[in-house]
């Protein structure tokens, strides 16, 4: 299903860039048979925290990294209680995203309109300038293509690398993996991480934040 | 080293002390956020928890926030007891708004002994239909139920979006996104006179009474509780699973849809966008916070619904965005979530060296 | 070829589990280019002793040599650098994934190069027709079981450990199996073949080890001896010879008649019933001798309607054609059961007695009124079995879980017992059970019999077979053989048979 839904999702470079990275994420999440629904509140709350740190500073990338971090902190809570504390999956990722929902729009109020400071574009000389074609496959910032790249990657690397392979298997069977000896708990808890380093995303770095009571992408 | 270990049963004093601890959890929790936000971390939680109460209206406000909330809860409860996840009651609960709203609004001129019933009916069709399907898609193709109401609760939101902004536009208002409103004939009979207390504040409770009796004294209870606890068992003692499925899908899917429609004709009187601020996902923390009891849900949706009214409290006052109680709830829910491994488990210092 | 050494040499095994001695100073010796049998019934401590090769059980005492020099096996990463490889009796394979990552997943990262060419070389060099794109889930038993002789031979191993490799495979199967492990054999790869099917161990093993309760019995060319003695080794020993008891007037009126039942096993590693046909009289018990694993659940889960017959002809309750019910309107015409499986099957173990009782009570017993249970019959219901067949409990507002094994037993045998039943279907009726509450469910079933019911006994307690059936029937693969009557039959006729001696028609899947 995911594998449907990703190429679909590209056809809007920009503006399904957030979308395609959190959902590379998940799916690799969904590859390990757990299901986090709070992709959302992660999206949210880390690109909320992206956005904040970076208009603060005025260093983009600090706000790439307090994104990441953000989302991957609260992948890690998702990953203590419904992992280790073994509480049920679908409450604990609906927490998750109730939270980020509400964190984002708290946070996000005082920010409303403002643009934030865009990551550099990429100008590739000669092709940038192709009528047409140009502006739509070449001068988008460095994370359209970064997600196109990782898009790749993780495509490749689920199918032929040995640690996708592990990934696959967890998911396939938890206690097939278990008797072959893998930490089953451990891979899952890197997988979810994974997942919330790939979350944060959303509506950035776009040029405004937008009021994030929108809901869209959810199921990616 | 902390160490996790089974007590083998499950723990009485826990049982209730688990929702309390992640009550008063979540409240350190809260008054840090507020303190790193460069609030008084007292006066915040004041505000949010105890201030609406003392408004003028706080005693009627809280009960009709709390209608849809309990009206869901109580029905989740039950479905989920039977390990049935139906996540999806926020679209179930849109689309009860949408069905019964419609009737209202083809037939503004209908009697109301006949408008509001036929609007009702509407309402828990349209709910129990998007409950239903979620129900045929598990049993016909077994597509998990968790996804499909969830795709579902978003189809929903659009189309009620799509019929606001389009084709169920007031034409007389101002281009904003909701419709006419409803004539008078279509509005919620009330029990007190020019207020929203209306017919939910009664239904609520009896439909939590109901579901719990259902539910503990019932023949198709008790086969919603086997089935939770032991499919196997279940199969041995002759419960069709499918239709217990169908079943919890159905009703807690009608029940929303009513619950939508109340919502519509007894506090909004229209339908606009933000019909549901996600009551929907609100009903599931309910649903848990009242222990998966039907009756638990009475006390937790009183609770949730004072989120909802701290949330405007804390905005007009404080001038903090309503959004708080999206933190509150999911802060809870984290909580009461986490609380749970005490139910079945105790935690243990374990030293390094007597493993 | 010529070296002296055994391969492996162990003294002394020992294990104790939690209530339980599973191997009690234990030897075994696997010389090399040798099919070692390990024979013992289920429960003679076999699957223990070999984890404890490989690594898997850490065992409390004893010695292990491998190629004379001592060893402490840690892991079965330690066991398969070893030269130790082995194929469990219940794979684990990911259902999922293709033939070649599945053996990728068991390999480490040296040993994964060129895999695919390697994995259809070995299958072919090997008569195990392998195809290393194939998705698992498409695949037969027999395939899944080559897939892991494969993973084994890959690492290129000394000895090869085979955890009852023909429990799950067809004759067919079996046969080709035997030629590669000869073939394994001759090239110098050692096997310790675990089994309690005594033919098959004659033809294809040169030495054997018999275990029984733990210890080892006998070791012995298995070729020269006779099936017969082979088996008396195995379980004669633990039997006395069957009490000598009144042998009882039945009725002529068939209360349960099964007919042609021929249905696939829904479970994974089932076996599916293949045209059985018996009939019960009233008052009358028959009992169904067997080895688990053959069929036994599948067949009880017909016969109480969780699974449904191909017809309502195949299972006949009391007259009533009734193949096509479910266990509801079953138990509605008389029948009840007891499913080998307590915990979650028979009984929801975080609910109260009372509830229990309901669960299958409530039909027979009118405990229901519109709808809406009646509380005071139920709470009166179980208070009544808890009394009358001694349950220890607190009453019957306890909860299942807090019961023992025994005394659960006791109240699910007396919850179908008190209703009555016209026929009773009863697995395992006293698995874990000690021995006076044994004693009192076998009255009770006794009782039930002398009133008019019949009774099937589904049970792998030869002893307990004995002691109640007034027909035994065995069951093997998925087929009940002819019952015979308690004075016709002998220990070593029925003993023959669970251990799948060749049965006229070669079964086809």
């Amino acid at each position: 299903m995911n594998e449907i839904l990703v190429p679909f999702l590209v056809s809007d470079a920009v503006a399904s860039t957030p979308l395609l990275l959190a959902a590379i994420g998940e799916l690799i999440v969904e590859k390990t048979g757990v299901l986090n629904l709070g992709v959302e509140g992660m999206m949210l709350a880390g690109a909320i925290a992206a956005f904040a740190t970076a208009h603060r500073t005025g260093m983009p990338f600090l706000g790439v990294a307090a994104g990441l971090g953000a989302g991957v902190a609260l992948s890690l809570l998702f990953g203590v209680v419904s992992l280790t504390f073994r509480a049920n999956q679908t409450a604990t990722g609906l927490a998750l995203t109730i939270f980020g929902r509400g964190f984002s729009a708290l946070a996000g109020a005082g920010f409303v309109g403002i643009p934030a400071p865009a990551l550099p574009k990429l100008h590739v000389p000669g092709l940038s300038d192709i009528p047409v074609l140009g502006p739509v496959l070449f001068g988008h910032d460095a994370l359209v293509y970064l997600a196109l790249a990782m898009l790749a990657a993780v495509a490749w690397a689920i199918r032929a690398t040995h640690l996708g392979l592990v990934l696959r298997a967890v998911g396939d069977s938890h206690d097939a993996a278990h008797a072959l000896g893998y930490r089953v708990v451990a891979i899952r808890y890197a997988a979810v991480a994974f997942g919330g380093a790939m979350a944060p995303w959303r509506d950035w770095p776009g040029p405004i934040c937008r009021s994030p009571t929108h809901r869209s992408g959810r199921r990616t | 080293m902390f160490k996790i270990e089974p007590r083998g049963h499950e723990s009485k004093v826990w049982r209730y002390a688990s929702p309390l601890l992640a009550l008063a959890l979540t409240g350190v929790t809260a008054g840090l956020i507020f303190a790193l936000m460069g609030r008084p971390p007292l006066l915040t939680v004041y505000t949010f928890l105890i201030a609406p109460l003392l408004q003028q209206d706080g005693f009627e406000a809280l009960p009709v926030k709390a209608v849809p909330l309990i009206m869901m809860g109580t029905r989740l409860s039950l479905a989920y007891r039977a390990n049935i996840w139906n996540i999806g009651a926020d679209g179930q609960f849109i689309m009860g708004a949408i069905c019964g709203g419609g009737v209202a609004l083809a037939f503004p001129e209908a009697p109301a002994w006949l408008l509001f019933p036929a609007m009702a009916a509407a309402g828990a069709i349209g709910g129990g239909a998007c409950g239903g399907l979620a129900a045929w898609l598990r049993i016909g193709f077994n597509a998990n139920e968790i996804l499909t109401s969830l795709m579902i609760a978003y189809i929903s939101q659009y189309l009620l979006i799509y019929l606001v902004t389009g084709p169920w536009r007031d034409p007389m208002g101002f281009g904003f996104p909701q419709t006419a409103l409803f004539s008078d004939n279509a509005l919620a009979p009330r029990l007190i006179a020019d207020t929203n207390v209306h017919l939910g504040i009664v239904l609520a409770p009896l439909l939590a009474l109901a579901t719990w009796f259902v539910l503990e004294k019932s023949l198709l209870g008790f086969q919603f509780r086997v089935l939770g606890q032991a499919p196997r068992a279940a199969r041995f003692a002759g419960f069709g699973e499918n239709r217990l499925i169908w079943i919890a899908m159905l009703i807690s899917g009608g029940t929303a849809g009513l619950a939508g429609l109340l919502e519509a004709t007894g506090t909004l009187g229209q339908l606009t966008t933000t019909l549901s601020p996600g009551y929907g996902f609100t009903a599931i923390i309910v649903a848990f916070l009242g222990r998966l009891n039907p009756l638990g849900a009475v006390p937790a949706g009183l609770l949730l619904a004072l989120s909802f009214l701290g949330g405007d409290a804390a905005q007009i006052n404080l001038g903090l965005s309503n959004a708080i109680t999206g933190i509150f709830q999911g802060i809870l829910l984290f909580n009461l979530l986490g609380c749970d491994l005490l139910l079945l488990n105790r935690i243990r210092w374990a030293a390094r060296a007597a493993s | 070829m010529t070296d002296p050494t055994p391969l492996l040499a162990m003294t002394g095994m020992t294990k104790h589990y939690p209530g339980c001695l599973a191997n009690d100073r234990v030897s075994l010796t696997v010389e090399r280019n040798q099919i070692h049998a390990l024979l013992g019934e289920n429960g003679a401590g076999k699957s223990t002793l070999v984890k404890t090769i490989y690594g898997v059980v850490k065992p409390d005492a004893g010695e292990i040599l491998w190629d004379g020099k001592p060893v402490r096996i840690q892991n079965p990463g330690h066991a398969q650098r070893l030269g130790i490889g082995m194929v469990f009796q219940h794979f684990s394979l990911f259902e999922a994934l293709t033939v070649a990552e599945n053996i990728a997943l068991g390999l480490a990262a040296s040993e994964r190069a060129n895999l695919k060419e390697r994995i259809t070389r070995i299958s072919a060099e090997y008569g195990l027709p392998l195809d290393p794109d194939r998705v698992v889930h498409d695949l037969s038993v027999g395939e899944r079981q080559r897939i892991e002789i494969v993973r084994c031979l890959l690492q290129n191993p000394k000895l090869l450990i085979m955890d009852e490799p023909t429990s799950v495979l067809t004759p067919g199967e079996a046969t080709r199996l035997f030629e590669t492990l000869r073939r394994l054999a001759a090239e110098g790869c050692s096997i310790l073949y675990s089994s309690h099917k005594l033919e098959e161990v004659r033809a294809l093993c040169s030495a054997a080890t018999i275990m029984r309760l733990g210890c080892n019995v006998a070791t012995c060319a298995p070729a020269e001896k006779s099936v017969r003695e082979l088996a008396e080794i195995m379980i004669a020993a633990d039997l006395k010879a069957p009490p000598v008891r009144a042998i009882r007037e039945t009725g002529t009126t068939p209360r349960l008649i099964v007919k042609n039942l021929t249905v696939p096993s829904p479970h994974h590693f089932g076996t599916g019933l293949k045209d059985i046909s018996l009939t019960i009289e009233s008052g009358e018990i028959l009992g169904v001798a067997g080895i688990a694993g053959n069929g036994q659940t599948e067949l009880m889960d017909a016969i109480s309607g969780e699974i449904l017959a191909g017809a309502p002809e195949n299972i006949v309750i009391d007259g009533v054609p009734a193949g096509q019910m479910g266990p509801r309107a079953r138990r509605a015409i008389g029948g009840c059961f007891v499913p080998e499986e307590r915990n979650g099957h028979g009984a929801v173990t975080a609910m109260t007695l009372s509830e229990n009782g309901f669960l299958s009570g409530f039909v027979r017993r009118a405990l229901t009124r519109c709808g809406i249970v009646n509380p005071k019959r139920t709470d009166v219901f179980a208070a009544d079995i808890i009394r009358r067949f001694d349950v220890r409990a607190t009453g019957p507002k306890a909860e299942a879980r807090s019961l023992s094994g025994g005394n659960l037993q006791k109240f699910l045998v007396g919850r179908e017992i008190s209703q009555h039943p016209k026929v009773l279907a009863i697995s395992q009726p006293t698995w874990g059970v000690d021995a006076g509450a044994a004693q009192a469910i076998h009255e009770a079933i006794a009782a039930l019999a002398v009133e008019g019911a019949a009774v099937l006994i589904v049970s792998q307690d030869l002893d307990e077979i004995f002691a109640l059936a007034d027909r035994i029937a065995v069951m093997a693969g998925g087929r009940v053989s002819e019952p015979v009557p308690l004075r016709e039959a002998t220990v070593e006729s029925i003993g023959r048979l669970m251990g799948g001696a060749p049965r006229e028609q070669p079964a086809h899947v």
